[in-house]
């Protein structure tokens, strides 16, 4: 019995197998005749259809190639709305107006000449007001005209290229926590808010590369002192109740060497540099300013591809540290990072990424910083991105929290990216800054929505 | 006999009948050994108009300047996108291994992030740049990983043609593919499929067709290829690939296969 329901399913999972196949195949008869060799009993007629028989309805438009001789733009306005967060940065907060340009020109020796820059005006501050906010935010954050790339880059020899100007220089592998990515200063105005393409702040170099094998030598010279842009005094992320001095002025030239290599299934970079410290600390002689004396950065960074997995190692350490609450004393630090990515997932990208920053000789007058340091900081990031409706929408969440227990604050984001039509995107996202610590405690009520649109030509 | 030892008997008495059913076929076997072996060059350096069209109609184009070429039995490819403008020198390098348990190593050149950066061999049957070919589809199938079975001769677009339906070995394939079967249409005077359906693990189908295409030093090339993804009888997405300034068998430097490259863009 239990042999002939078997047998007879089978059959019947052939029969229903046939049919299945020229139904599938219904639609391909537009140009087709069949001829059956093995006298196959199918719809001979109908077995080519799929193909032809339902054109889209196509919408004819202009391509967006730029015939502009090497100049596109990006137009983009954003709105945002700050749901829980304390006056004046409550309700609308911004509503930006932002043009970035590009320029690029290559010439006939190969050689490329690249240069971008970026100006903005958020109308909120006029609209609502510019007599609420401190001279600060309003000179930092009401409108801004700003320089980015300005390089030139060529090859001189066929193992030997050369990149001159302002640039952005990445180092290391983790795309949410820095650990070797030393050169670059970042805009940290609005934590959590900037464009990633406009987060990193370029700083003249000169950089050159050597080509030996799958090892590139890359000796840089850092002609431009910058320092990371903290968010101005008064405005909604600043935490403390009275206003930082200005940045020491610095117009020495810094260096920095890369050796790395790049094999099947992994890669590997050695850092080091001597360069100022980013953070710095307050010093009231000769006249209260931040300074930035010189450190040393020897670091490492290491991917390994395993399937769908790509594991990520970044281990640095740092001595001359100083800070605020401690005079002159000098500190060592060693910062370890190790992460991964995973793509096993159709159109799915995650990623986890977690670092601890040791001080080694700690000394507990730190907790006396404006931002209290502990002898072990811990950073996680975990990120997820997803496609759908082939690529045309981009759901993202990252979340970034601090401390060994993930209980000393930090941010979490979720946001959609939807391609609107041809160069134009639209973001709607929302972000919650989460307290636990100082620092996170003073910006926590600035969790916010925002909307932005942008059109690229 | 126990239930437990029937169970097992008929599992196994299925599994023999199933496989004398959808048996290899050694003919159909032959012709796709032919196609896997057909000639596509050492080198292909071509321009490639992307356009990706939603079940409304709405179009997204994508330009793209690629290069490829042999080494060896494996494969590296670089490509370069030139618009639109918010896609402007997004790179991508791929070097593709013949050997199976060896993983493809990619990089991806992103302006916005300024880095190289490499990344994890995807899903297989993710979507390749938000277009209805998957990665799979972009890589040669493993002849070994399936059944081959010949169903019929037939005509496509007055070419002689046969449909050969392959069908994977074990689960694992289709898990990678996204595809638990496909039927081919093989043209008899060059060995070129032109016409294929895909069916997908989720119930939809894949069309790939392949409406022109021309001989060059020898090599068959395709000048458009299209893939549409349907639902039903309903079309959900579709995208066009066209083929210009094609350039065969021209002698590529190894270095362009670089990261070097791919972050020096074009």
């Amino acid at each position: 019995m239990h042999i002939k329901l078997a047998l007879g399913g089978l059959l019947l999972s052939s029969l229903l197998y046939a049919e299945s196949v020229d139904e599938a195949l219904d639609g391909f008869d537009d140009t087709t005749v069949s001829v059956d060799v093995k006298q196959k009993t199918t719809k001979s007629d109908d077995v080519m259809d799929g193909f032809d028989d339902e054109e889209l309805p196509v919408k004819e438009e202009e391509s967006t190639t730029s015939s502009l001789g090497g100049l596109t733009g990006k137009l983009t306005e954003q709105v945002t709305f700050s749901y829980s967060g304390d006056k004046p940065h409550d309700n609308f907060t911004s509503l930006k107006s932002s043009l970035l340009l590009d320029y690029e020109h290559k010439f006939e020796n190969g050689f490329k000449f690249k240069a971008n820059a970026k100006a903005y005006y958020d109308a909120i501050y006029d609209i609502r007001g510019s007599d609420r906010y401190s001279k600060d935010e309003l000179d930092e954050l009401r409108n801004e005209v700003e320089l980015f790339d300005a390089y030139i880059e060529g090859s001189i020899t066929d193992s030997f290229d050369m990149k001159l100007g302002r640039q952005v220089v990445v180092w290391g592998r983790s795309d949410t926590i820095r650990v070797t990515d030393v050169l670059n200063p970042l805009d940290n105005r609005r934590p959590g808010m900037v464009d990633i393409e406009d987060l990193r702040l370029p700083v003249s170099m000169a950089k050159f590369d050597y080509f030996i094998g799958d090892w590139r030598v890359t000796p840089i010279a850092i002609l431009e002192q910058r320092f990371t842009k903290n968010p101005p005094f008064a405005s909604a992320f600043y935490p403390a109740p009275f206003a930082a001095p200005a940045d020491e002025s610095y117009d020495d030239v810094t260096y920095a060497l890369s050796i790395g290599g790049e094999f099947s299934g992994w890669d590997v970079n050695f850092y080091g540099a001597r360069i100022h410290d980013d953070a710095g600390y307050f010093s009231p002689t000769p006249t209260p300013s931040i300074k930035h004396d010189k450190v040393n950065m020897f670091g490492t960074a290491l991917n390994v591809l395993s399937g769908s997995w790509l594991f990520k190692t970044e281990l640095a350490h740092f001595n001359g540290l100083k800070y605020t609450s401690t005079e002159n004393e000098s500190f060592e630090r060693t910062d370890a990072l190790i992460g991964t990515e995973y793509k096993g997932i159709a159109d799915t990208l995650i990623s986890y990424d977690v670092s601890l920053r040791h001080i080694n000789n700690y000394d507990d007058r730190l907790l006396n910083e404006i931002n209290p340091l502990e002898k072990d900081t811990y950073q996680h990031a975990f990120r997820v991105s997803s496609d759908f409706m082939n690529a045309s929408l981009t759901a993202n969440y990252l979340i970034s929290l601090y401390g060994k227990k993930l209980d000393e604050g930090g941010f979490q984001r979720a946001w959609v990216k939807y391609e609107l039509g041809e160069g134009i995107n639209t973001n709607f996202g929302v972000v919650d800054y989460i307290g636990g610590s100082t620092l996170f405690d003073a910006v926590k009520n600035n969790d916010m929505i925002f909307a932005d649109i942008s059109y690229s030509f | 006999m126990n239930s437990k030892k029937l169970l097992i008997g008929l599992t196994l008495g299925l599994s023999l009948i199933t496989t004398s059913l959808f048996a290899d076929d050694a003919k159909a076997r032959a012709i796709m050994e032919k196609v896997d072996a057909r000639d596509d060059g050492k080198t292909l350096e071509q321009d490639m108009l992307m356009v990706l069209i939603d079940k409304n109609g709405k179009k997204r184009t994508r330009d793209i300047k690629s290069y490829g070429k042999d080494f060896g039995v494996d494969e590296h490819r670089i490509m370069f996108f030139k618009s639109p403008a918010d896609v402007k020198n997004t790179s991508f390098l791929t070097y593709d291994y013949d050997k199976a348990s060896k993983d493809d190593d990619q990089w991806l050149y992103l302006p916005a992030l300024k880095k190289v950066k490499r990344i994890p061999s995807s899903d297989k049957s993710s979507s390749f740049m938000g277009s209805d070919f998957s990665y799979f589809d972009m890589t040669d199938r493993d002849l070994e990983d399936y059944d081959f079975k010949l169903l019929k001769e037939t005509t496509v677009r007055g070419k002689k043609a046969w449909m050969i339906e392959s069908k994977p070995l074990n689960k694992k394939v289709i898990k990678e593919s996204g595809y638990t079967k496909s039927i081919a249409l093989v043209r008899q005077d060059n060995y070129v499929v032109v016409r294929a359906i895909n069916f997908m693990k989720n119930g939809k189908k894949k069309y790939l067709d392949i409406p022109r295409l021309h001989k060059e030093k020898g090599i068959w090339i395709p000048d458009e290829m299209t893939m549409t993804t349907k639902k039903g009888k309903s079309t959900v997405h579709k995208t066009i690939l066209k083929f210009s300034g094609i350039k065969l068998n021209k002698a590529i430097n190894n270095s362009m296969f670089s990261t070097r490259r791919l972050e020096k863009g074009l």
